[in-house]
């Protein structure tokens, strides 16, 4: 949800005589300054038996997916309410269940180091877009960003996946970060155009 | 100048026709229609036959000179737009008397309505038939017969209009079947307003409007707008107002899908701005996935619990309890049956708007702590200590449909019986720990608009809103409140109603009570005397100007979609500071009941025949529809014996509302609704007894009908 879409939302609320003010001021502050489910604590992540990853679509709460399945590279990561998500080697190449879906049609391995730009034929749902060239670029941003995970602050390397459809002049820059074990820790998608932003945190057993 | 308009178009039409349909939705997003600045779905001027959808709720602003015009837009199906608005007309005052309205100027309040007849398809356009300020003053009476149809990325509209739309005149068409249409167009400026003027509708002169709306591609859904103005400044408002040029041009910027700007240039000589945002609030979640799930008992101890559980009904029903209670169900009563095959059991609840999920939380937990003998689950959802009826689950088909989500194969319409729940049949009764106070606090905004005293005034208040249980059908309900901030010292006008003032003494209730003032404390008493037979009595001080007793009996067969009851209250007027004070006016009213609820269409159709709050008797009816996750929209008016003189400005009681359930904002479930309601003028006529708690609303969770909506929420 927008900003812009919220604020009628809490004018309206705040017109009602028999709302407690405190549920609307908390959320509103956690919209704005970040829900405690965004963070994964150690002990969390220790309690752990699987891989799993973080997810926080816009400004909304955070919520954990589990890895399923690992499939010719492509990783499964499922929600407890229905939501598939299908990366390669971080970047998201497809999704069910979320409220604009996508798949890019990307069949080759992704890697950062060495794949250079290439098109699929991809679709995006909700509205449908199907089987339109998407194309793709990788580039090593020779920055490095820290990060919080863990409780702790963390050195990362940043790399970028450009996309752009031409047949709807829509372009986008995603991150993904690094750690120093060249271990991917973070990433930071825009994947359809209908959806804000998608911060994904990784964490694998 | 219109010849270049034409070529201009034309190429960027021929521009963008290669356009395909399945990315068109990416180039031209944000495609929601516009809002004119009459404040309905239309152009500039201009009404189009473009339509959002059902159950969208919006607001407009548009400012041309001289007029300011907000709106509350609601759409309660999809062929039906309804408007409300606030103008004001900068180039006259409110009234040639300064002592009464001092420099204001002149504020007019108008209802619009417009009905889609044909819905656009790939050749037919959309079409619209219209009323604007249809039960107003009259100052911008028209009605119209619009068409609309896209062409890739333009938006056509022409249409014929009558009253102030007839700029362009033409003769009336339906001066050809009757020549009575032929006629001149009866002026009602002045009037007192209030009624729907049908002997004027589609008379006098007709004229012809038309404009195409070109959408921009890669821009967020931008638009460019022209129109041939079809509205007639010589006839509209009251001041002639100049018109240079009928061409009108304008730019809509939609921020969001719910949220534009616009910017025209109207009349050859005035600039226009306006803004608008709609949402729909019909939608179970409307912004967010709910984010509030189940908690079920840990596999292993609840396989543990299973095993305590197996020979000891005392144990069942303390796991029952507990459990039930970590998911915010209160189990009242319970009862084993004989041969340990199933259980019955009562629980109330606050937490959600659907009683099918209720149950489906609480067979979650039953299946999770009783042996596997137990093969059915009895389950009774009370409120206010009213049980109207059971649902009988069959735990086999609860567990076997539950991976796939299928709740509609887990329950038929035999499963739910009517009954009359006494605690006494039931061999567990935990016993509560009452009384109890549970109490919160939330602001509070009490509103005058449109007065001659001043456009606004406010009260911002801080609220407490009470509640002692003294036993479970038994408790006192309070709200009072403290003022804050409030700018009502310039409020002063005064009833003139010919009719003891039961309402319209409504300023001297506003400002006597600025400080601390008790709304409501009264002592609600519920029962059941039979199934389907509810009753209700009420007493104390009921509302912000009546205290006294009441009482409110309702058949409701749980299983059928109607209702029948009655109500009578012996009341007293309270004094205006909003204490305890009463002061002579004294009456007996009531009404018998009728309320019917049609299942297909989701509306309410709602009746009061009897005696009003004045000693005026006549009839209130009220329809409103409900959507699936409760939002409800609605009108209401009463019609008395008292004449329209008598009755004053408006002629009868009248009124909209909307409520929206306060969950469509959160990620959690929570009761409750948020809203709003607007009587355009307050008068004496038709007044009725606030009764907070009515018993139609009390029992309506539990209806067949309404489980039968909200059935596929068993498993969330």
């Amino acid at each position: 949800m927008t900003k812009v879409n919220m604020l009628p939302a809490v004018f309206l609320i705040s017109s009602c005589n028999s709302f407690v003010l405190t549920d609307p001021a908390i959320y509103i502050n956690d919209y704005f300054f970040g829900f405690e489910s965004d963070n994964v604590s150690a002990q969390a992540y220790s309690d752990s038996e699987y891989s799993f990853a973080n997810i926080k679509i816009g400004r909304g709460p955070a919520a954990n997916v589990v890895l399923a399945y690992v499939n010719d590279g492509i990783y499964e990561w499922r929600s407890n309410d229905g939501i598939t998500i299908y990366t390669n080697n971080g970047v998201i190449v497809k999704t069910l269940g979320l409220e604009k879906d996508i798949n890019y049609g990307i069949v080759k391995s992704i890697n950062f180091s060495s794949t250079e730009a290439f098109t699929s034929t991809g679709s995006l749902y909700g509205p449908d877009l199907i089987k339109t060239p998407i194309t793709h670029n990788f580039l090593n941003m020779d920055e490095v960003k820290l990060i919080e995970r863990l409780g702790e602050e963390i050195i990362t390397n940043v790399l970028m996946h450009e996309i752009y459809i031409p047949s709807i002049k829509w372009s986008a820059k995603n991150y993904f970060y690094y750690d120093l074990n060249n271990n991917l820790v973070r990433s930071e998608q825009k994947i359809h155009p209908n959806l804000p932003k998608i911060r994904i945190d990784f964490f694998i057993k | 100048m219109k010849s270049k308009l034409f070529i201009f178009f034309t190429f960027l039409g021929f521009f963008n026709s290669g356009v395909l349909a399945s990315s068109f939705d990416y180039i031209y997003p944000n495609q929601k229609p516009m809002f004119s600045n009459y404040g309905t779905v239309g152009l500039l001027s201009n009404p189009s036959a473009r339509f959002h959808e059902e159950g969208t709720i919006g607001f407009t602003w548009n400012r041309m000179q001289p007029y300011f015009r907000g709106s509350i837009i609601a759409y309660p199906f999809s062929w039906f737009e309804a408007s409300y608005q606030y103008v004001d007309i900068n180039n006259e005052l409110y009234s040639d008397i300064f002592e009464f309205s001092g420099n204001q100027s002149l504020k007019d309040k108008s209802f619009d309505g417009k009905f889609r007849l044909l819905k656009e398809t790939n050749i037919l356009p959309a079409l619209a038939l219209g009323f604007r300020d249809a039960a107003g003053t009259g100052l911008f009476s028209s009605e119209y017969l619009v068409g609309s149809k896209q062409f890739n990325n333009f938006d056509i509209t022409l249409g014929i209009g009558w009253g102030m739309l007839s700029n362009n005149s033409i003769r009336n068409p339906l001066g050809y079947i009757n020549d009575s249409f032929d006629g001149e167009r009866e002026a009602t400026k002045g009037t007192e307003g209030g009624e729907f003027s049908f002997d004027r509708f589609f008379r006098g002169e007709a004229g012809i409007f038309g404009g195409i709306e070109y959408r921009l591609p890669y821009l967020n859904g931008a638009r460019i707008v022209i129109e041939k103005d079809g509205v007639d400044y010589s006839k509209e408002g009251y001041s002639r107002v100049k018109q240079k040029d009928d061409i009108n041009f304008g730019f809509v910027y939609p921020v969001t899908n719910n949220f534009q700007l616009k910017l025209g240039y109207v009349r050859g000589n005035t600039l226009n701005i306006g803004f608008s945002y709609v949402g729909n609030y019909s939608n179970k979640n409307p912004f967010f996935k709910k984010n509030d799930p189940p908690k079920p008992i840990p596999k292993n101890k609840a396989d543990l619990i299973k095993i305590i559980n197996k020979d000891n009904d005392r144990y069942i029903y303390r796991t029952a309890l507990k459990n039930l209670a970590d998911n915010q169900i209160y189990l009242q009563s319970a009862n084993i049956a004989d041969d340990r095959k199933s259980i019955k059991v009562a629980y109330s609840q606050a937490k959600f708007m659907s009683y099918p999920q209720v149950t489906g939380r609480a067979s979650m937990i039953l299946d999770q702590i009783l042996p596997e003998n137990f093969s059915t689950f009895e389950l009774i959802h009370l409120n206010a200590n009213l049980g109207s009826h059971s649902i009988e689950i069959d735990r086999s088909k609860y567990i076997r449909y539950k991976d796939n989500n299928l709740p509609n194969t887990v329950i038929q319409k035999e499963n739910i019986k009517n009954i009359k729940y006494r605690s006494k049949d039931f061999a567990f009764n935990p016993k509560a720990e009452l009384p109890e106070f549970l109490y919160r606090f939330g602001p509070a905004l009490r509103t005058q608009i449109g007065g001659p005293d001043g456009f606004f005034f406010g009260d911002i208040r801080l609220a407490f809103i009470g509640e002692y249980i003294v036993k479970k059908n038994l408790t006192i309900t309070a709200s009072a409140s403290q003022g804050i901030f409030n700018n009502m010292a310039e409020l002063k006008l005064g009833s003139d109603s010919v009719l003891p003032h039961v309402r319209s003494d409504i300023v001297k209730y506003l400002k006597q009570s600025q400080d601390f003032a008790i709304d409501n404390l009264k002592i609600n008493y519920f029962m059941q005397p039979r199934k389907d037979l509810f009753t209700k009595i009420t007493a104390g001080y009921l509302e912000q100007m009546f205290g006294g007793i009441g009482s409110e009996v309702l058949y409701r067969p749980i299983d059928k979609n109607w209702a029948v009851g009655a109500e009578v209250w012996d009341v007293q007027r309270r004094k205006f500071n909003g204490f305890f004070g009463f002061k002579d006016y004294r009456t007996i009213t009531g009404h018998l009941n009728f309320l019917y609820f049609e299942p297909n269409s989701g509306v309410l159709f709602s009746s009061k025949f009897g005696k009003f709050l004045a000693k005026d008797s006549g009839v209130h009816v009220n329809f409103a529809r409900i959507f699936d996750n409760g939002a409800r929209i609605g009108a209401f008016a009463t019609v008395t014996d008292v004449s329209r003189e008598e009755f004053g400005e408006g002629s009868f009681d009248k009124g909209f509302y909307f409520f929206i359930p306060i969950q469509s904002f959160f990620t959690n479930y929570s009761t409750g609704y948020t809203g709003f309601g607007l009587r355009p003028i307050t008068r004496d006529g038709g007044a009725m007894i606030s009764n907070e708690f009515d018993l139609w609303g009390v029992t309506h969770s539990g209806s067949y009908y309404n489980h039968l909506k909200n059935w596929d929420d068993l498993y969330d």
